[in-house]
């Protein structure tokens, strides 16, 4: 009897053991990780907004494009972007899970931007914006990290610091001084304020792509996590909209999406692709998008507007406005207000400053007069590319050509120079060499343009074509960064009576 | 797989598991699948034919001594097969982990002889081939002087010599020690205990301590000049830390682990840094070989025909003491000499065999004259200063040996022992308490660590002295205590310890052999 007794406690003693190492564990991660303060609060929030008629999920096309309490105050419905930067399409089926511990929605709605996206490849960020947002030992979280890494190659990848994050966080004991890790020890304190938006106040220009309608291959990976969401779907009788959010869709993305589209619609379930819209949604492609894959501030009150008209109009949904129980999400549009007034005066000032620099870009090739021609150049918005094969000799002083060399740090005793200039700000110069190469113009996620400039092979190569005036001694090109283009390319000479000459052909 | 990777502690786990649920009968069979799978992911799964043939020469041996035992076979059958069995083992060895040795004879044979050419093949060695191929030597050897039966199951052999928690840096156990491999064992809580603490205070050795240090010494050695000065000195001292720490950690690791399948296994340190004679250090130092060599080349050395027969001619023509002296001596030779050999290399040969031959010899000759000054100066030999003194004395001349270990031959160690010499003269102390040290790679926070690290081990290691084993101290404690102090340890491990992506923490020192 004793013995049984010494057993009974031993075993108590060596669960309690393990379930305080378990938790202190827990805590010791969430202090360590560093994957962004934005993807933790938008996952671990969610738990503590009460009850979301409408979960979104998805990655940064929902964080960046739909506000959930503009929603909220047009039309009364809760909702909440579930999404994380970077997220593949593969992890929807565990986002949804996850979500649905704490809250069961009236409808779910899955962006399916992502499916193009997923590779066999392990992005890391991919995965951890979402997996190191929750908690060690949540089983949603190890079902999805399994899920996302056997179906892919492993080789290189280090499987275990997946699941157990402490492996690649440990060393970042600098997390101990700031105070944001420190209110993890909590979660029921983290409270998401704007329910997962997060804006773009940037603004990159592109060409409004076509529509095309041809339906492509889904590779084996993309299927069959589209089965295994639709599946779950089936199986668990979710009320769910699946849609594709507006962007600069590129022609094999149109391939993947109609034939997702095409599945999702055959197994029952709603699909709209928003690529569709851009006139419905009045989206403009010049002024409303942040960079390739995301909406601006501006392109996000359109498409908000858009989605949520839609959701209430198809859906129906209980409006909370005057419900007590939810008086915090008044005040919570309160404070977002706010920041959407900061947000639109933002994005507005940037596109009118690149749109302000396209005009006098466009008449910039019409000046003939070398200062006026110069105190246009100095635009911000430019890139401002100078090579001198033969530096000139005997300038006065009184030269206006003296305030380049001024500006441009450029030194008159060197036989050659090349530079790339960004603004005010020196990308790349080169006295007295004759080759370089750097990146130029702005990575509006498509990469940035290559800028390949030698004297010694006469290229001034922006992509793949030659800007280079063979027989100019100076040359400088000024380019447009964020329409990427070159608007004027002038070859410099000085001529008898000290006077500055621009010549174009 | 290495023993502080992620994989083994999984893999120990699905066998621990495994091991209890399984029928007692079988529990050998789970060890003996749990080590083939550990050699397959650890080692080059090809290369256990070189355990097996191991296995097969000192089981056939083993088969044959019995036979003659039982008298069915010729008288000196036996002893032929025996001495074969050896003969192949360590020529196997020889010929792939003693590569250093026979490249080096190569290479002189080479010069005198432009014909004869350094043969060039490329073959993997076994994963702990020096350990295993002791202890089959060992095997064998015990079977023919009758102090173990012979095994009859071949696949029991087999797991004794390919136990999966001594492949990675031994201990070197002798047969009979291991028959706790095939007994029947019950789920002990406090195997899962006492396991679990060792592995963590292994772990905590070798990731958070031996980590840290070999940053600082691998630093100084890699440019000498900008580390000038003291600072080579400083690494000669710290470099038997770093290998005590990282040796003994995964021996605690080792042992831990054994201990949750409830099988003991020799201990191989014991305090080493407290010996106060070089004898001591060396039974307190990697004690299995050591015991290893004792048995198995000094014992049989002094007790040949021909060594008794120079005894008994010293006796005629010396004093008592040197009559005495003289096979000692010779034994000894021997046992260093294999000691060095065994670590494959010449740097070995000369770093641990004959370094610590002449200290020992000297030590035995000085002996007498160190007896008279420390009386005729009225020492007390008992008071801790004297002690400490004695024990300092034995961690530099370690420190010292330790040189040719940590060289990458002997040309290197020959350069570092004339670059200590020089730095002697320039003794800058003050680069000390500069931010000289910074420059090696680590920071002040890793420098605090390394601080605790060792007062820990120090506080662990008097505990041993007189309880013995720190976590039997612990255990005695009350709840808050004790579990305050295996929280904080394992907190350290977790935060502090140098692995995961980044960290190449994964190669034991020892592991090499």
């Amino acid at each position: 009897m004793k013995e049984k007794n010494i057993k009974i406690k031993r075993m108590i003693e060596f669960i309690v053991f393990l379930l305080i190492s378990c938790i202190l564990f827990e805590k010791v991660t969430w202090i360590f990780r560093s994957n962004g303060e934005e993807a933790k609060e938008d996952i671990c929030g969610f738990k503590n907004q009460g009850n979301v008629d409408v979960v979104l999920y998805g990655g940064s096309n929902l964080l960046r494009f739909y506000q959930p309490l503009e929603a909220w105050n047009q039309k009364g419905y809760t909702s909440y972007n579930y999404a994380t930067s970077s997220a593949k399409a593969d992890l929807l089926k565990a986002y949804i899970e996850d979500s649905r511990v704490s809250n069961e929605a009236v409808l779910y709605v899955c962006d399916i931007r992502s499916y193009p996206m997923i590779t066999e490849t392990i992005d890391d960020a991919s995965l951890r914006n979402w997996s190191d947002s929750l908690p060690v030992f949540s089983r949603a979280r190890w079902n999805g990290i399994s899920s996302f890494l056997f179906s892919r190659d492993l080789r290189e990848t280090d499987v275990p610091s997946f699941y157990l994050d402490i492996i690649k966080y440990h060393t970042n004991t600098n997390a101990l001084k700031s105070e944001d890790q420190w209110r993890y020890w909590n979660l029921n304190g983290i409270y998401n304020v704007d329910k997962g938006f997060d804006a773009n106040d940037g603004h990159v220009p592109f060409e409004r792509p076509n529509v095309i309608e041809t339906i492509g291959e889904l590779t084996s990976q993309q299927a069959n996590a589209l089965d295994e969401l639709l599946n779950y779907c089936d199986d668990n009788n979710l009320q769910i909209l699946f849609i594709c959010c507006p962007y600069a869709i590129t022609e094999e993305d149109w391939l993947t999406i109609n034939a997702v589209g095409k599945r999702i619609t055959e197994r029952g379930y709603d699909f709209v692709n928003f690529n569709h819209y851009y006139d419905e949604i009045g989206l403009d492609f010049e002024t409303d998008f942040g960079d390739i894959n995301h909406v601006n501030f501006l392109g996000a009150e359109k498409y908000t507007q858009y989605l949520m008209n839609y959701i209430s109009s198809h859906y129906e949904l209980p409006d909370h406005r005057n419900d007590e129980q939810y008086a915090r999400w008044n005040s919570d549009y309160e404070s977002f207000t706010i920041f959407q007034n900061e947000w639109r005066s933002d994005t507005i000032i940037t596109v009118e400053d690149h749109l302000n620099a396209k005009q006098i870009g466009e008449s910039l090739p019409n000046v003939d007069e070398f200062t006026e021609w110069f105190s246009w150049i100095k635009n911000g918005n430019y890139n401002v590319i100078i090579t001198i094969n033969d530096m000139p000799d005997g300038l006065s002083a009184k030269n206006p050509l003296n305030r380049l060399f001024e500006k441009y740090g450029i030194d008159m005793s060197m036989e050659h120079y090349i530079g790339i200039w960004r603004g005010n700000e020196a990308l790349l110069t080169s006295p007295g060499d004759t080759k370089i190469e750097t990146a130029i113009g702005k990575d509006g996620g498509r990469g940035l343009d290559q800028c390949i400039i030698s004297l010694e092979d006469r290229q001034l190569l922006i992509e793949d074509t030659n800007y280079y005036k063979a027989e100019s001694p100076m040359q400088v090109l000024v380019y447009d960064r964020n329409y990427k283009r070159v608007i004027d390319n002038v070859s410099i000479k000085i001529s008898s009576d000290d006077s500055v000459i621009l010549k174009r052909q | 797989m290495t023993v502080t990777s992620f994989s083994f502690f999984l893999l120990l786990l699905a066998g621990v598991i495994l091991y209890y649920i399984s029928p007692k009968k079988v529990q050998w069979i789970i060890l003996l699948c749990v080590s083939l799978i550990f050699y397959f992911f650890a080692a080059t799964p090809y290369t256990i034919i070189y355990l097996v043939l191991s296995t097969l020469l000192v089981y056939i041996a083993g088969l044959i001594v019995d036979c003659e035992i039982n008298e069915k076979c010729r008288k000196g059958t036996a002893f032929g097969f025996v001495a074969a069995s050896i003969f192949f083992n360590i020529m196997i060895w020889f010929v792939l982990k003693g590569t250093a040795l026979w490249g080096w004879a190569f290479q002189i044979f080479h010069r005198v002889i432009p014909a004869i050419d350094m043969p060039q093949f490329q073959l993997a060695a076994a994963l702990g081939m020096g350990y295993y191929t002791a202890q089959a030597i060992g095997y064998i050897m015990d079977v023919y002087w009758g102090v173990n039966k012979p095994e009859k199951n071949p696949l029991k052999l087999f797991l004794f010599l390919s136990f999966f928690l001594q492949l990675t840096v031994g201990p070197i156990s002798k047969y009979s020690q291991l028959q706790c491999l095939y007994e029947k064992h019950m789920f002990r809580y406090k195997n899962l205990c006492f396991g679990t603490q060792r592995i963590v205070w292994g772990l905590f050795k070798k990731l958070v301590v031996s980590e840290r240090i070999a940053v600082i010494v691998n630093a100084v050695w890699a440019d000498t000049e900008v580390f000038s000065g003291i600072w080579p000195w400083i690494a000669v001292f710290l470099y038997p830390i770093e290998i005590y720490a990282d040796f003994s950690g995964c021996v605690d690791i080792v042992l831990g682990s054994a201990e949750l399948f409830d099988i003991t296994m020799p201990e191989n340190f014991n305090n080493p840094f407290f010996s106060r004679t070089n004898q001591e250090f060396w039974q307190r130092w990697h004690i299995t070989l050591g015991v290893w060599a004792k048995d198995y080349v000094y014992y049989p050395i002094l007790k040949s025909k021909p060594m008794i027969r120079v005894g008994k001619w010293s006796k005629k023509h010396f004093s008592k003491r040197i009559a005495k002296f003289i096979p000692w001596s010779v034994g000894m030779g021997a046992l260093w000499f294999v000691m060095g050999a065994w670590h494959g290399s010449l740097r070995h040969i000369i770093g641990v065999s004959a370094w610590y031959w002449i200290i020992l010899v000297m030590s035995e000759l000085l002996l007498p004259v160190i007896d008279w000054l420390v009386e005729k100066l009225q020492i007390d030999r008992n008071v801790f200063s004297w002690k400490l003194l004695q024990c300092c004395r034995t961690y530099a001349i370690f420190s010292i040996g330790c040189v040719f270990f940590v060289s990458s031959g002997v040309h290197n160690a020959i350069d570092r022992f004339k670059l200590l010499f020089h730095a002697l003269g320039n003794l800058n102390v003050w680069t000390l308490f500069d931010e000289t040290i910074l420059n090696t790679g680590v920071t002040w926070m890793d420098i605090n660590i390394i601080i605790i690290g060792i007062i820990m081990m120090l506080i662990v290691a008097r505990l041993r002295e007189n309880h013995t084993y720190a976590r039997c101290w612990i255990a005695k404690q009350i709840l808050p205590f004790r579990w305050g102090i295996w929280f904080v340890l394992l907190g350290i491990v977790l935060i502090y310890g140098y692995y995961g992506p980044g960290y190449d923490a994964s190669q034991f020192i020892y592991q090499g052999f």
